[in-house]
């Protein structure tokens, strides 16, 4: 996939990478999202055929205890994410949408199976590696929003950038710029009580941002916001995949939405249909 | 790492966020802790305050006063009164006596009637029929000379230096009571004997110049704290005293001060007294027996010469006494003696009589004593006045030689000349007469280098459980080892305070953080799904518990300080002039104050609150990290 002289250069980001890496598998991922990132910023939307495989399920299986009681969420489920996709999943209540984002995005382990990214197997990585996976290339947006509520906007936006130690400079500039994007560079000393649904989820997506993700995770972000809200909320990560090259990733109910993805995984009792 | 920078901005914004639980957090905790601190600053600000004056007075001296009273006599629980043996010892004494009576009553043709000089001290018991001494034969010199040589046999007498001895460190310092054995000490007030005065000797001699005043030689070295003055004169023949101040006072002219006086006012009167104690002089009339009989006589010959004299029934008696000037404690004089030679002879014989059967009470013995301040010791009154934190500070540190006692520096004292300390007076084997038989009069003083000793004496004594046998100790001079067991019960309770009051306040403290940061779960599963590592989110945490304590840290400090201040502001003046009061003998500036941050408890606190407030934090942290993010966010959502 990867041409000879981007692997020359590679080997020299990766010496780099190593020098300021823990670890190789530090430097890997780094370089991974570097990768990732160049790429994408350098892209059009490119609707078919589709990018480089970014994530990649196998047989991936998730089991709850509920008291005695064991549920098998997810019966083995293989799917691929690829760079660039808008890609909505979507099934009734309960069929294992939501579990199967959130082992996508590294926040829990699989039971079975496991979840890819690129080479790196997600389930092998220790949890500060894991962070750092969540921090360097994913980007979570809720149903719920879970903006900080001590936080005013400005630093709910900047405590992702902290997290992932950048500089107070580069912060500013792109609390500036996504929150201009977003269209809340008025509200950036508001708490989020002070915000309404689709200020909020707007504030969530750019919180998203602002490590400059490869792909974002967003479960039923619309779920809590009416139908103008909606739109205008995939409306701005249809805006995001096109300027970013940001992948999409959302768990959705709603067929609208659906409709508007590359491609829809259909999951219905823990497996794709 | 995050930036510890972040992870503060973070951490403040956390605590600004919840005013409400953060204020009743470091009230509640703070006013716990702001009272445990207040406490010690307080208590030790006295302690240090007592400390600065231990060099003052006797504080920094460890004397003990020891006195032997044998209770439990081994000869009264004896019924010497019932003994057939002691009987006929008294019988058979009786005989010899009256016998011996009857011949040098012959040989000095001396009247002499046995059954009215000396009745038998023997009876019958009208119900056993058998001999026993009679109610009126006990008090006879004859019973008591041989109860008495009984008594000696039967009970074994007391020795300091043995009682002493288990103490390495016990050094015996002298102290005497200055108490005739033959005849009295009468004060002289204004100078003038009171010669009519009858009765108890013991209301005519010390007690007119206060109620229990003593005189005592004392060991120069345990007296020289108290002396202020230094113009003693031995030439002037003067005894030099130590007088109490209240004592001293009256002696001065000066009525004494009101209750209600300032603690300013109390001071400078006692400067005043101070700074004039060389100015007084006392007199006392030392009369034996003989001479006081004498002089009861002529004060009685010319009381009856005023009331009735010139009247036919008044008949001058053939040897009249002139009584001699109240003022110079001089000797009767015969005015007139009209006796015939006879009569004369008839006396003389007399006298030769009583001397050879030894009842004969001697020549008449007077002299005169003037004594001279050198310095005020303090006393009840000076110690004990309506400021109560002065009178606290007053107990703690007060330094005296004795409520009443009028003390004669020893190393002076033996600078006078011979003249002006006759022995009958003050000679050590007159103390007490025949009181020091039964009683170590006066007691014994006993200066310890240890502590310890000294308080294993006391123990050894009954000292702390009041319950005295035959021997009793008292600290002497001043109140250092009461102040040094006050101190450890002090540091005893302070201890528990703090653990107390503490554990209370820690508890309350971490409930609240512990809760606040479990509480968070779901802030910190959104921090954790945006990147944050667990480390990350326990320096969060970690750095909002520590701002929290840091808070009720500051909070109690500024608290407990402002009260220690606020205390010290109000009450070091009373303080101050309590310490001084008890210090009646010296004139000292050292301020006693209230407050003092010198104590590792401080130290301790703070230790503890922000232990308590990280390790609150820590748990649910610790607990929390393990917990999936997802579970926390949907929890709560």
């Amino acid at each position: 996939m990867r041409d000879t002289t981007t692997t020359a250069k590679q080997d020299l980001i990766i010496q780099a990478l190593l020098d300021a890496s823990e670890s190789a598998e530090d430097a890997k991922l780094a370089l991974q999202a570097y990768i990732d990132s160049a790429s994408h910023r350098s892209r059009k939307r490119d609707t078919r055929p589709q990018g480089a495989v970014l994530l990649r399920t196998s047989n991936l299986q998730k089991k709850y205890k509920r008291g005695r009681q064991q549920i098998e969420v997810l019966k083995g489920i293989d799917v691929e994410i690829h760079e660039g996709e808008f890609v909505a999943i979507t099934g009734s209540s309960g069929s294992g949408k939501s579990t199967l984002l959130q082992l996508l995005g590294g926040l829990d382990k699989p039971s079975g199976g496991e979840v890819m990214y690129g080479e790196v197997s997600l389930a092998k990585l220790s949890d500060k590696k894991l962070s750092l996976f969540r921090r360097q290339t994913i980007g979570f947006v809720f149903q719920f929003f879970y903006l900080q509520p001590f936080l005013n906007v400005s630093r709910n936006l900047e405590v992702a950038n902290m997290f992932a130690r950048k500089p107070r400079k580069e912060r500013t500039a792109q609390i500036n710029a996504l929150s201009t994007k977003v269209g809340l560079n008025d509200r950036l000393d508001h708490l989020p009580k002070e915000l309404s649904g689709g200020q909020m989820q707007r504030a969530a997506i750019a919180r998203a941002l602002m490590n400059q993700p490869k792909i974002i995770l967003a479960d039923e972000p619309t779920g809590n916001l009416d139908s103008t809200n909606s739109a205008a909320i995939v409306d701005l990560f249809e805006a995001i995949r096109d300027e970013f090259g940001t992948t999409i990733v959302i768990v959705t109910h709603d067929p609208a939405i659906a409709r508007r993805a590359d491609r829809e995984i259909v999951v219905r009792d823990g497996l794709v249909v | 790492m995050m930036n510890p920078f972040d992870v503060f901005v973070l951490a403040r914004t956390k605590l600004r966020s919840h005013r409400t639980r953060t204020g009743i957090t470091v009230a509640i905790a703070g006013l716990l802790f702001g009272l445990i601190v207040a406490v010690i600053v307080v208590t030790q600000g006295v302690f240090t305050s007592v400390d600065k004056y231990s060099g003052i007075g006797l504080n920094d001296r460890t004397l003990l006063g020891v006195s032997y009273f044998n209770q439990t006599s081994s000869f009264e629980e004896y019924n010497h009164l019932d003994d057939p043996d002691f009987v006929r010892e008294v019988e058979e004494a009786y005989k010899t006596d009256i016998a011996n009576k009857k011949v040098v009553a012959k040989k000095y043709s001396v009247p002499y009637d046995p059954t009215i000089s000396d009745p038998s001290p023997i009876g019958i018991d009208p119900i056993t029929k058998s001999k026993v001494i009679t109610n009126d034969g006990v008090s006879s010199s004859l019973v008591q000379t041989i109860a008495q040589k009984k008594r000696d046999e039967l009970e074994k007498k007391f020795s300091i230096s043995d009682y002493i001895k288990p103490y390495s460190s016990a050094t015996l310092r002298y102290m005497q009571l200055v108490q005739p054995g033959d005849g009295a000490l009468s004060y002289m007030k204004n100078g003038q004997e009171n010669q009519s005065v009858s009765g108890n000797r013991f209301n005519e001699s010390m007690a007119g110049v206060g109620s229990g005043a003593t005189l005592t030689i004392l060991d120069g070295s345990v007296s020289k704290p108290f002396i202020s003055s230094d113009s003693f004169d031995p030439s002037k023949g003067e005894v030099p005293v130590i007088i109490p101040v209240a004592t001293a006072e009256k002696l001065l002219g000066l009525s004494p001060l009101s209750k209600n006086v300032s603690p300013q006012e109390r001071r400078e009167r006692l400067q005043f007294v101070r700074a004039r104690v060389s100015d007084i002089t006392a007199s006392f009339c030392y009369r034996n027996q003989t001479s006081r009989f004498l002089l009861g006589q002529a004060v009685a010959q010319q009381d009856e010469l005023k009331r009735v004299g010139g009247t036919k029934d008044y008949v001058k008696p053939s040897l009249f006494y002139a009584a001699p000037s109240n003022e110079d404690c001089s000797g009767v004089v015969v005015q007139s003696d009209t006796r015939s030679p006879e009569e004369k002879k008839a006396a003389a014989n007399q006298v030769l009589f009583e001397k050879e059967i030894g009842t004969w009470l001697g020549e008449p013995v007077q002299h005169k004593v003037t004594v001279r301040g050198v310095g005020v010791s303090g006393d009840y009154d000076t110690a004990s006045s309506n400021l109560s934190i002065g009178s606290f500070v007053g107990g703690l540190l007060n330094s005296t030689l004795g409520y009443g006692t009028w003390s004669v520096p020893k190393d002076l004292f033996d600078q006078l000349p011979a003249a002006s300390k006759p022995d009958e007076i003050f000679s050590k084997d007159q103390t007490g007469g025949p009181f020091a038989i039964r009683y170590a009069v006066g007691g014994y003083l006993v200066e310890f280098g240890d502590k310890a000793e000294a308080r294993a004496l006391l123990e050894r004594t009954g000292a702390y459980t009041g319950s005295f046998g035959d021997v009793s100790a008292y600290q002497f001079g001043s109140g250092t080892l009461f102040v040094d067991e006050a101190r450890s019960w002090v540091e005893k309770g302070l201890f528990w305070l703090l653990v107390i009051v503490g554990s209370i306040a820690v508890i309350i403290l971490a409930g609240i953080i512990g809760r606040t940061v479990a509480d968070s779960r779901r802030e910190s599963a959104v921090f954790r799904a945006i990147g944050a590592t667990r480390t990350d989110i326990a320096h969060i945490y970690g750095v909002y518990a520590l701002l929290l304590s840091i808070r009720v840290v500051v909070f109690s400090m500024v608290l407990g300080i402002a009260i220690g201040l606020g205390a010290d502001l109000i009450l070091s003046d009373s303080a101050t002039l309590g310490a001084q009061l008890a210090y009646a003998a010296v004139d000292t500036n050292i301020r006693f104050h209230l407050f003092s941050i010198a104590s590792w408890y401080l130290l301790v606190i703070v230790g503890v609150i922000i232990l308590a407030g990280l390790i609150a934090s820590v748990v649910p942290i610790i607990l929390g990290a393990r917990r999936n993010p997802i579970t926390d966010m949907r929890e709560e959502g």
